[in-house]
């Protein structure tokens, strides 16, 4: 009765128009339900292979020694710096002693790091005419 | 003297200044479109407002209500029968006449042919809904899911952030209630409303463009309006819907996602979306098929192009024949007011659904979830997110929200582009 109250003949009604709204959240929140247990269940399974791959690769080799350019690339250690500097309250000040590459993370094989022969052939098919 | 006269009052007839000062005749309506379209611009290039899109806006709105332009006019095509002598001289070989013949039933006519404005053949691909998937095309190249696949609880709070889409389509036909004379919104009408709370002016132009075209000038303008001015709408709702210790809730930083994870991303979310809701193909099918491009990384060229080239002609076409679009007689109408009215209803809707909805989470949750980034799930890439980080830090300056709330902000996307598929579906 409530949502009757301000029909006309041609005029659509609020019931109809709360019928239709309420359809469109309860598809709008399924479609998305649905994506995100798709997502979780990437992270589960890229969280198990991860796993798996740990035991195999326990002799990892030692990590390989970070390169003297890389820790003293002055812009590098000057950009950090300046990063940190600008995150915390002013007044306070902060010396970066040590900066070395991160270790990458596992998962799959970057996109870019392909053979010669993807390379070459990546390459023919996207070089300008 | 009196020919000279005669030839400057004609000269005077025949210019736009007459037609515009003809106020008997309806100028004043012209009149008050420029003075729109000079606010417009000077929101746009003195305040900044989403300048990329609200000064081709304002430009097109300008150049479309000035008299005898014609620069909005259609393309006229007619057929004019052709007299007997001219049947006789056509059926003879003589055809002096530059216009093509037709023929039908045994009787045969001009094929008048009139050229239309260069807008209006520009507008024929917002008409077509072709421009907003080819701009969504563009963002899917700029736009970097991880934060989403990091932590995909950040889609519930795009999809509840569409909540103002909702309430404002039930405000719009409430206000049919009312009986205010010239005012009544049909389903289709309300739709194309509501959506301006997807905050997500591609998907609004393509679903109005669709539903009430006639909408089309008022809607952008709202929906363009109202995304710059998402740092002074949002704010002061979150911080009404939030504690102070819920607004300094730290966050635990996000897992790395593999490149394979964000490959396999905008496959999975196209087959899903376009099977659930085929009408939703242009758009989200084109906003994944350019985030592929960027994550694919063996098609820089095309990602490049996309997101810069291509995006910024669209963007020119599409700002400029929507603005074109409203001209005076849809535009100054007493629905176009509510609209403006309505569509600030819409922001603030669905900034409260997302906030509401982080807020229910974390009573399920053992991870807390700040819930200002809640509000970054009506779209506004990336204005809303960085309104979360402002809101966060003004708490705790040693808070980064910003890739948390980039979660929910690239969700809305989808969210809106969803919910538009299914108001397509419902009332196309």
């Amino acid at each position: 009765m409530i949502f009757t109250f301000l029909s006309a003949d041609a005029v659509p009604t609020l019931g109809e128009a709360g019928l239709k709204a309420l359809i469109m959240i309860v598809v709008v929140f399924a479609a998305l339900c649905v994506l995100s247990l798709i997502i979780w269940l990437f992270g589960r399974i890229g969280g198990s292979e991860k796993k798996a791959e740990k035991p195999a690769a326990v002799p990892t080799p030692a990590p390989a020694p970070v390169s003297a350019a890389a820790e003293d690339d002055g812009e590098v250690v000057a950009a950090i710096a300046a990063a940190v500097t600008m995150m915390q309250p002013d007044g306070v000040t902060y010396q970066v002693k040590k900066i070395t590459p991160a270790k990458r993370s596992g998962g799959s094989r970057p996109i870019r790091q392909r053979s010669e022969w993807a390379a070459a052939a990546v390459h023919q098919n996207t070089s300008p005419f | 003297m009196g020919t000279f006269f005669d030839a400057l009052l004609k000269l005077w007839e025949s210019s736009g200044f007459c037609q515009l000062f003809n106020f008997a005749n309806g100028g004043w309506k012209n009149c008050i479109m420029i003075v729109i379209a000079f606010i417009l611009l000077y929101l746009a290039i003195k305040k900044e407002f989403e300048p990329m899109l609200l000064l081709p806006i304002a430009f097109g709105m300008l150049l479309c209500n000035l008299p005898l332009a014609g620069i909005m006019d259609p393309q006229q095509n007619s057929l004019v029968p052709m007299t007997a002598e001219e049947v006789t001289h056509y059926l003879a070989g003589i055809n002096d006449q530059v216009y093509p013949v037709f023929e039908m039933n045994g009787q045969y006519f001009w094929q008048h042919f009139e050229q239309g404005g260069v807008l209006w053949y520009l507008y024929q691909g917002v008409k077509f809904g072709i421009y907003p998937p080819l701009i969504f095309l563009g963002i899917g190249c700029m736009t970097d899911f991880g934060p989403l696949i990091s932590n995909p609880k950040s889609l519930l709070l795009g999809a509840a952030a569409q909540l103002g889409i909702a309430t404002t389509f039930l405000g719009a036909i409430a206000l049919n209630g009312l009986g205010i004379e010239g005012v009544q919104f049909s389903f289709k009408e309300a739709a194309s409303i509501g959506i301006i709370g997807g905050a997500d002016g591609p998907t609004a132009i393509f679903l109005t463009s669709k539903l009430a075209p006639h909408l089309l000038g008022a809607i952008a303008v709202a929906a363009y309006s109202y995304m710059a001015l998402v740092p002074i709408i949002q704010p002061p709702i979150m911080k009404l819907l939030t504690t102070k210790k819920e607004r300094s809730i730290k966050m635990e930083q996000l897992r790395p996602v593999s490149k394979t994870q964000k490959i396999l991303f905008p496959i999975f979310v196209t087959l899903i979306c376009v099977l659930l809701l085929p009408d939703a193909a242009s758009l989200v099918g084109m906003l994944m098929l350019g985030n592929l491009f960027k994550e694919s990384g063996v098609v820089d060229r095309l990602s490049k192009t996309a997101q810069n080239d291509l995006m910024n002609i669209i963007t020119i076409f599409l700002g400029t024949t929507v603005g074109a679009t409203a001209n005076a007689e849809t535009f100054l109408q007493p629905k176009t007011l509510l609209i403006i009215m309505l569509g600030l209803l819409a922001f603030s809707f669905g900034t409260a659904g997302g906030v509401l909805c982080a807020k229910l989470m974390n009573l399920f949750s053992k991870k807390k979830v700040n819930p200002l980034i809640g509000s970054a799930g009506v779209s506004a890439v990336p204005m809303a997110a960085r309104v979360s980080q402002k809101v966060g830090q003004q708490e705790n300056p040693d808070n980064f929200l910003l890739m948390h709330a980039m979660g929910p902000n690239v969700a809305g996307v989808i969210g809106s582009a969803v919910a538009a598929g299914v108001l397509l579906t419902l009332f196309g």
